[in-house]
């Protein structure tokens, strides 16, 4: 059971191409994993964030605040990574109001590159280690769900440890970069779910970044999503369009766009199936009615295939 | 002639909206149209790529043959072969773009050397805010300036908004101005072996502490890299100033992608008055992906149903309705947005692409889509 596997882990991310559901898949797993009464976090990297109106919640900010019961979010911002990844070396605030809270510092801090990834997962690893109760031995989070940046286009953030730590060979830096390799390697706590949909663009991205990934990481693949599928019609054998009349014209015609999606969609599906073969599969349904409020999820949820089996 | 009036489309839009296709569809166009043009992308997808002809990564240009669209019976493509239209395309390759830059403003050869030979330059130079961007910009500029083209279209790097696109540059010239780099480097700076040797008095503590938070080979390198940048800094304004131009030229027009949902409309609204703001041409808002426009009535469906029934049976006749139904919501939220988003702009501005029934990812996907536009 894909789903049971995964929501024992500590950590997912989840990722894909733009555009295919990152975020809807994200929020799905969180509502799943809290039906498993996990405590979970779900956590934006510096988005402008579609996770909170969903909950109907305020946009979420660098403080984590509940969304729903067993569901928190957060929404990290770099500048405050930063700050609290300074104060844990330095630990006087005044040094760091008076050497890094300014305009200069700031731009600078800004100019580093890869800086803003590597500050972001080190926020994740302490949230990973954050106890509730060290002596009960109670984690803050049971699980934390990430909704990673879109894949391709160069250097993905989840890359940059491994450049950051050849770059870097000794000092904090070089040990934080290793402490998050370290996490993200750790087939026993992470794993990384990619999202796509059943087309061409996005499958053949797919398989190019997972081969990326394998070359490149240690990461370990959760199930793979296939978002968005549109479910199949029942075949109506001949339809005489001259019979129809104009309106009845493009009822034919939707008809027709539903049956050639789902034709496509099932194509797909099947080259997903040969070309990741050795991923459990999930494949979670094309909502018709938007996905803009918790309740549209139910719909998700009773129709995901492949979660259970 | 070639190159004389060049007019150039910026295509924008947040991830996953269909701007490369579109871009490459343009492209088209306006080649049938008789218009040398190129498209610049930015690393589409590999069967797109192969479609247009473009295999591996090159940032040099590719003369793509259309001629090989398959509907060789449309007028157009007929004509095409008479025509003098061109279609080039090319990938953005961001580092070796930074690399050229670096080539033409460092200061001395050793200047150059050094960036090219520092470590976080190498693997990291690509992940500075706003470099895809920035570089995209100033590859438009090199081809702007070759004036081999009728036509420019820019395939932006994808992001979360196309609004991202417009301050990015800016960003990266704002990020290298206005750090404590000047504050570090200026009054002492000299060129010692060791790359710490300009620090003095004030700045000796401020990088003590960033040792401490960092690592000190990691310093160094940084401040190298940095410093080597300071030098590049005079040759970037003066062209950050000359892009800008280009860009509120009346032959440029930006042109936004975005689909039928609340998020594009907050986008399109955005981004228009952006644009305005940075002087800055919309030549056209375009809504991919748009369902077929029917909207009935349950009681005028009831109507259709009964009629459907009489020619074609009760149960074909439901699943026709039924199926239908399933899409209204969709089709209620096209009409709703595109009506919204109509008002932002001038009624020739906004253009629909309907949703297609296959793939648009070869010639012909592109070519459809094209005969949309």
């Amino acid at each position: 059971m894909p789903l049971n596997d995964l929501f024992q882990k500590r950590l997912i991310f989840v990722s894909g191409k733009g555009g295919v559901g990152k975020t809807t898949v994200s929020i799905l797993l969180a509502l799943l994993a809290a039906q498993h009464k996990k405590k979970t976090l779900l956590v934006e990297m510096n988005t402008s964030g579609r996770v909170a109106p969903v909950f109907k919640c305020d946009s979420l900010s660098h403080e984590a605040i509940a969304l729903a019961p067993y569901i928190s979010g957060i929404n990290l911002n770099p500048q405050k990574c930063f700050e609290e990844y300074v104060l844990k070396q330095i630990h006087f605030k005044k040094i760091y109001d008076v050497f890094f809270n300014n305009k200069y510092v700031i731009n600078f801090i800004r100019a580093v590159p890869g800086l803003n990834e590597i500050l972001m997962l080190g926020k994740i690893y302490e949230l990973e280690k954050k106890y509730k109760n060290r002596a009960l031995g109670n984690r803050e989070y049971d699980l934390i769900i990430v909704d990673a940046p879109a894949t391709g286009h160069g250097l993905s953030a989840l890359e940059v440890p491994e450049v950051v730590k050849s770059a870097v060979k000794i000092g904090p830096l070089h040990k934080r970069a290793q402490h998050i390799l370290d996490l993200l390697g750790d087939s026993g706590k992470t794993r990384f779910c990619l999202v796509t949909l059943a087309e061409e663009m996005p499958v053949s991205e797919s398989r190019e970044y997972v081969c990326a990934l394998k070359e490149r990481t240690q990461l370990s693949f959760g199930p793979l999503f296939i978002n968005a599928v549109m479910p199949g019609v029942q075949k109506i054998t001949k339809i005489n369009l001259k019979k129809l009349g104009s309106q009845g014209k493009i009822l034919a015609d939707y008809y027709d766009l539903a049956l050639k999606r789902s034709q496509l969609n099932a194509f797909y599906i099947e080259e997903i199936n040969k070309s990741f073969s050795d991923f459990n599969k999930i494949t979670v349904p094309y909502q018709f009615e938007g996905l803009k409020e918790l309740k549209d999820f139910d719909f998700i949820i009773k129709n995901i295939e492949g979660a259970l089996s | 002639m070639t190159g004389e009036k060049q007019n150039i489309y910026l295509v924008c839009g947040s991830g996953g909206v269909g701007k490369t296709t579109v871009s490459a569809s343009l492209g088209i166009k306006y080649a049938l149209e008789g218009k040398k043009v190129i498209v610049l992308t930015i690393d589409p997808a590999k069967r797109l790529a192969n479609a247009l002809g473009l295999k591996g990564l090159t940032d040099l240009p590719l003369r793509i043959d259309i001629k090989g669209l398959k509907k060789t019976k449309n007028a157009v493509v007929k004509n095409y072969g008479a025509s003098r239209g061109e279609l080039w395309a090319m990938m953005l390759d961001t580092k070796r773009t930074f690399d050229r830059l670096v080539d033409k403003y460092a200061s001395t050869k050793e200047a150059r050397d050094r960036i090219f030979h520092n470590k976080l330059y190498q693997n990291l130079s690509k992940m500075m805010a706003g470099t895809q961007e920035y570089m995209a910009m100033e590859r438009l500029y090199e081809i702007f300036q070759e004036k081999r083209y009728d036509v420019i279209i820019v395939d932006t790097p994808p992001m979360q908004h196309a609004n991202d696109f417009l301050a990015a540059p800016a960003k990266m010239m704002n990020v290298i101005n206005n750090s404590m780099l000047h504050v570090l480097l200026k009054p002492t700076m000299s060129l010692g072996k060791t790359g710490l040797k300009f620090l003095e008095k004030g700045s000796k503590h401020i990088l003590k502490i960033f040792d401490r938070v960092t690592g000190f080979a990691f310093m160094q390198d940084l401040s190298e890299m940095l410093i080597a940048f300071q030098g590049l800094l005079t040759g970037f304004q003066s062209r950050a100033s000359e892009v800008d131009a280009l860009l509120k030229d009346p032959l440029t027009k930006f042109v936004l992608i975005c689909t039928s949902t609340e998020n594009s409309y907050t986008e399109a609204n955005v981004f228009s008055k952006q644009l305005q703001e940075r002087q800055y041409q919309l030549g056209s808002i375009i809504i991919n992906r748009i369902y077929p426009n029917l909207t009935l009535s349950a009681h005028k469906l009831k109507e259709i149903q009964a009629g459907l029934t009489k020619s074609m049976g009760a149960d074909k006749a439901l699943s026709l309705i039924e199926n239908y139904k399933r899409f209204l919501p969709l089709i209620k939220q096209d009409r709703k947005w595109i009506r919204e988003i109509q008002a932002l702009v001038a009624k020739e501005q906004l253009q629909t692409i309907p949703l297609f029934l296959s793939d648009v990812h070869d010639l012909d996907g592109l070519f459809m889509m094209m005969s949309e536009l």
